[in-house]
């Protein structure tokens, strides 16, 4: 009985891989419905229930569709899984009751994905490599920056 | 017992509960943890190649067959429900094959003397016979589409003799050419991908180019000598550079000029395949005929 209970906390995961298999030739109107489809169900069980989605299913996931697309083996795996790191300090603003903020809410991830996404898939790796190099340099020029402030507001 | 609960509104949404109690469970259990973890091992193993490429034939297999698990069910029905649609038409579809077979038979009389015809000729001319292709068909498994690259796996692999880079045709044209061959699958660039390039030549004006796929279902024209010399509705066929592709196999025509952009509309209509055709020809010096292509341009 333990056993079957505990089965069906692998519903998340088989919705993922049901949606990978069956949803990878989906079209509406010539455009394909990947991989915003495979977004849908990551975040409902983000939001409603992240322990079910363990990060080592979501790496398997994410090495199966990478399969399937002809991707670099774990790219999708890194995207999914940071989602899952990052869900959890997200769903904190969130509210169950209130579908469009929910809604909204998949909006602006499955947005955010869909850049990054198709920055690195569509090879321009330049744009994303200068993203890193941002954000790691930010803290240093940031530091610069702010002893110039404190100077110069001495004065001003 | 109440009939009806009172409607409680749910509160924000609260973290689940810690379903591992102990430290080392938790520490197993933690995101960062893991994510660091699966991050560094697995980036560690991805520049390992002889661990890399195994395990990228080895999904690639698999997951073809999983999802060939998933849709056999859904492939089944449709089948069925096409069978009953043909016993309902039955009598019609006969007649209708009973006339094409009619004028088959009628084309091929006349074929056949033409083909003796021009084997006395080539005979007559010394000019050496046209070397007959051998081809094998095999099922479409699936599409796979995410707006970048587009394909079709096929049942078909190693066991049926393909490899890389073999071209594959249907009835109305080129679909693409075999990127990937396992043992019991492959996997089919098509001309639409944004990696296909095709060389080709325009069927009125003669011009040379090369059929360059953008991830939309019009791929374009480029490396081509006089863009003003090429017109709309005009044919595209594959020129026979390259070694890949053997001459005179029909692509698509002409759709639209825009600013020196040339869209061609493929003659293959991609969702609708089932089967496909694999040319066994042996594309040993695929990329370096091509280069002189490109070279001579």
């Amino acid at each position: 009985m333990k056993f079957i209970i505990n089965s069906l906390k692998l519903l998340p995961l088989f919705t993922l891989l049901f949606i990978i298999m069956m949803g990878s030739s989906w079209q509406i109107g010539g455009s394909p419905l990947m991989p915003a489809l495979l977004l849908i169900p990551v975040y409902y069980w983000l939001v409603y229930h992240p322990s079910w989605l363990p990060l080592g299913g979501l790496f398997l996931m994410g090495l199966l569709y990478d399969s399937l697309m002809a991707h670099d083996l774990g790219l999708t795996s890194f995207f999914l899984m940071l989602s899952a790191l990052l869900g959890p300090s997200i769903r904190s603003y969130l509210r169950p009751d209130k579908f469009p903020l929910i809604w909204f809410g998949f909006g602006v991830f499955s947005g955010t994905y869909l850049l990054f996404y198709g920055l690195v898939i569509s090879g321009d790796f330049v744009l994303f490599v200068s993203w890193i190099n941002g954000i790691i340099l930010y803290p240093l020029v940031a530091w610069i920056l702010s002893h110039l402030h404190g100077r110069i507001q001495k004065y001003v | 017992m109440a009939l009806f609960k009172r409607y409680k509104k749910p509160g924000p949404l609260k973290p689940t509960p810690n379903p591992y109690p102990s430290r080392f469970q938790f520490w197993r259990h933690s995101l960062l943890a893991s994510f660091i973890l699966i991050l560094i091992g697995v980036g560690t193993l991805r520049f390992y190649k002889p661990f890399y490429d195994p395990l990228q034939d080895v999904l690639f297999e698999g997951v073809a067959w999983l999802q060939k698990g998933f849709l056999q069910p859904f492939h089944e029905t449709s089948a069925l429900l096409k069978d009953a649609h043909q016993f309902i038409y039955l009598k019609d579809e006969h007649g209708r094959l009973k006339l094409e077979n009619e004028n088959l038979h009628k084309e091929i009389q006349a074929l056949r003397s033409l083909a003796h015809e021009n084997a006395a000729l080539r005979k007559m001319l010394n000019v050496p016979s046209v070397e007959v292709v051998k081809y094998s068909a095999a099922r479409v498994l699936s599409s796979p589409y995410d707006g970048f690259h587009r394909f079709f796996l096929i049942e078909g692999g190693q066991k049926d003799d393909l490899i890389k880079d073999q071209p594959v045709i249907v009835e109305e044209g080129v679909v693409g050419r075999l990127e990937k061959v396992g043992a019991h699958v492959a996997r089919v660039l098509l001309l639409t991908d944004v990696n296909s390039r095709i060389p080709v030549v325009t069927s009125f004006s003669n011009e040379k180019a090369i059929l360059s796929g953008n991830g939309s279902s019009l791929p374009t024209l480029v490396y081509v000598n006089d863009v003003k010399k090429i017109q709309i509705g005009e044919q595209i066929i594959t020129s026979g550079l390259g070694g890949v592709f053997p001459p005179g196999l029909p692509v698509g025509i002409v759709d639209a000029i825009e600013n020196g952009k040339i869209k061609v509309r493929p003659y293959v209509p991609f969702q609708k395949v089932e089967w496909v055709q694999v040319l066994k020809i042996h594309p040993e010096n695929f990329y370096k005929e091509v280069n002189t292509a490109l070279e001579e341009k």
